[in-house]
């Protein structure tokens, strides 16, 4: 295997992490707001 | 009332915290998207192939300032802990807890990159030998932080028995720094160093320290956005909390 | 001094009275040793290989399982909480606990190591140190569990958890000590070893209680 499939790996692999580390928060955040909300609809008789 | 204690104290109550977090998260991660985006370019196409290990000796532009964060991480979160448990700060829980999943990413990247890169230089994708074992046994570490904090329920009693945990697994981290002083291994030595001079050439140091600044940028920009998160979940009864978020749609 | 006294013997004595338990670590290192000559075919000179390190992890294994005995019946009869609240220092009362769970845990795996030895045809040189890294390791692994059980104290059905947080903490100690009987194996120096293990446990012997106690006060508050 020639070495830049082994540099493509590992910068392959570098940049997946990152992603799941960025977008793993955000989504938890959104999560978090939208259970906020809600719970605040669910106080508020309609 | 000196300024810079005002502001430690006022940010750390809740409410402040999540804006000041909302509000400085994307700007470091936006910096370290700029100085990530830059080294590595340096790393793959300005610098010259190394005279002995040719074109895989790139990944050490990675797998350095990786190896860097695992351990800088841990001793952040170890002191964040510290702090928190002595004096009881909820922000100081919060940021400790928000760094583990972080070090333990940075800690993956090391061994994935350290693998990939022994393959072709060195024959072999591990080796059992004393800094690959205790950079391994760092991520056990951090996976253990990150499984107690979630085993237990009450939130604040979870992130300070997790704390404790990362106060005592910080006997590993001068074992991952001296493993290779201590130890004859396969690990090459220090060729980089914080005081004194480097044995790396200038020429091809350049996009290391870009990338070393790009790393912590990195951990600022997701330790605050993961503390924000923690944050709110604890938080979401309060009023701040509901005037803030409550009509989202 | 006589508030020890009086911890150990209450120790002591509600272990004597289930002083059957003890059979169960040496049964079940036994039993691990049988495995591997069953997995991997009996052949003396493979077994004798590995021999070493496979009676050390079948300590460090049965260590590992009986690691949630040390405060567990405590825990559930409330006397756990009656101690913390005692005006005798927390620290000394984790001592007294762990030396009495060492005696009826550790020591029995121990006693049969010279039996389990034979089972893997153990070359006859290394039958000392073994027994001499695994006295010292065994009580290493049972300060270092005391601190991580009280961590998971809180935590229902707690056994894998414990397990996973005391695994990279034995690390060393299985270098160390398993390491010592390979060097002897090979004819290398293996003593050095056996001293940093004993440095560590004078350290531990101390630290191990107090930050046992502190871990303890987190868990249950």
């Amino acid at each position: 295997m020639n070495p830049w499939n082994y540099v493509a790996l590992a910068y392959g692999a570098f940049a997946l992490l990152l992603c799941w580390d960025f977008l793993a928060p955000r989504l938890a955040l959104k999560k978090s707001v939208r259970a906020v909300a809600l719970r605040l609809l669910r106080r508020k008789p309609l | 009332m000196n300024k810079v204690i005002l502001w430690f104290n006022q940010t750390g109550s809740p409410a402040r915290f999540d804006a000041f977090a909302a509000r400085w998260s994307r700007p470091s991660f936006i910096l370290a998207f700029i100085l990530l985006a830059v080294g590595i370019y340096g790393a793959l196409f300005s610098v010259p192939a190394d005279y002995k290990q040719g074109e895989s000796f790139r990944i050490l532009y990675i797998h350095v300032p990786a190896a860097w964060m695992s351990l800088m991480i841990f001793v952040i979160m170890a002191l964040q802990s510290a702090i928190a448990l002595v004096w009881r700060i909820k922000i100081c829980e919060l940021i400790a807890m928000a760094s583990a999943p972080v070090g333990a990413m940075f800690t993956a990247v090391t061994l994935i990159s350290g693998a990939v890169w022994g393959k072709p230089t060195w024959g072999t994708w591990w080796t059992w030998d004393p800094r690959l074992t205790s950079e391994l046994v760092l991520l056990f570490l951090y996976l253990g932080v990150m499984g107690l904090y979630s085993a237990i329920d009450d939130r604040r009693a979870a992130a300070r028995a997790a704390g404790f945990l990362a106060i005592i697994g910080t006997v590993n981290v001068p074992i991952v720094h001296f493993a290779v002083t201590w130890w004859n291994t396969l690990h090459q030595g220090e060729t980089i160093r914080l005081i004194g001079p480097s044995k790396m050439d200038g020429s091809m140091l350049w996009p290391l320290l870009t990338l070393v600044v790009a790393t912590k940028l990195w951990y600022i920009g997701s330790v605050l956005a993961r503390a924000r998160v923690l944050n709110l979940q604890q938080e979401s009864q309060k009023q701040w909390a509901i005037e803030r978020y409550g009509d989202t749609p | 001094m006589r508030n020890s006294r009086a911890l150990l013997q209450r120790d002591l004595s509600l272990m004597w009275q289930k002083r059957s338990d003890a059979i169960q670590p040496m049964l079940f290192a036994l039993m691990v040793c049988v495995m591997f000559p069953l997995a991997q075919g009996s052949e003396p000179v493979r077994l004798a290989q590995s021999a070493g390190a496979v009676i050390w992890v079948a300590h460090l294994l049965a260590s590992l399982l009986v690691l949630d005995n040390l405060y567990r019946s405590d825990l559930e009869d409330g006397s756990l909480e009656q101690l913390l609240l005692a005006p005798v220092p927390l620290p000394m009362v984790i001592a007294s606990k762990v030396a009495v769970h060492w005696l009826t845990t550790a020591l029995p795996v121990l006693l049969i190591t010279p039996l389990l030895a034979q089972l893997l045809f153990l070359p006859e040189g290394l039958l000392p140190v073994l027994m001499l890294s695994l006295a010292i390791g065994s009580l290493l692994m049972s300060l270092i569990g005391a601190v991580v059980a009280a961590l998971t104290l809180g935590i229902r059905r707690s056994g894998m958890i414990l397990a996973l947080m005391a695994l990279p903490m034995y690390v060393p100690v299985l270098v160390f000590g398993a390491g010592s009987v390979y060097s002897a194996g090979q004819g290398l120096p293996w003593l050095g070893a056996i001293w940093l293990m004993c440095a560590g446990l004078a350290l531990l012997l101390v630290l191990a209680p107090w930050a046992a106690a502190t871990a303890l006060r987190i868990a249950l508050n």
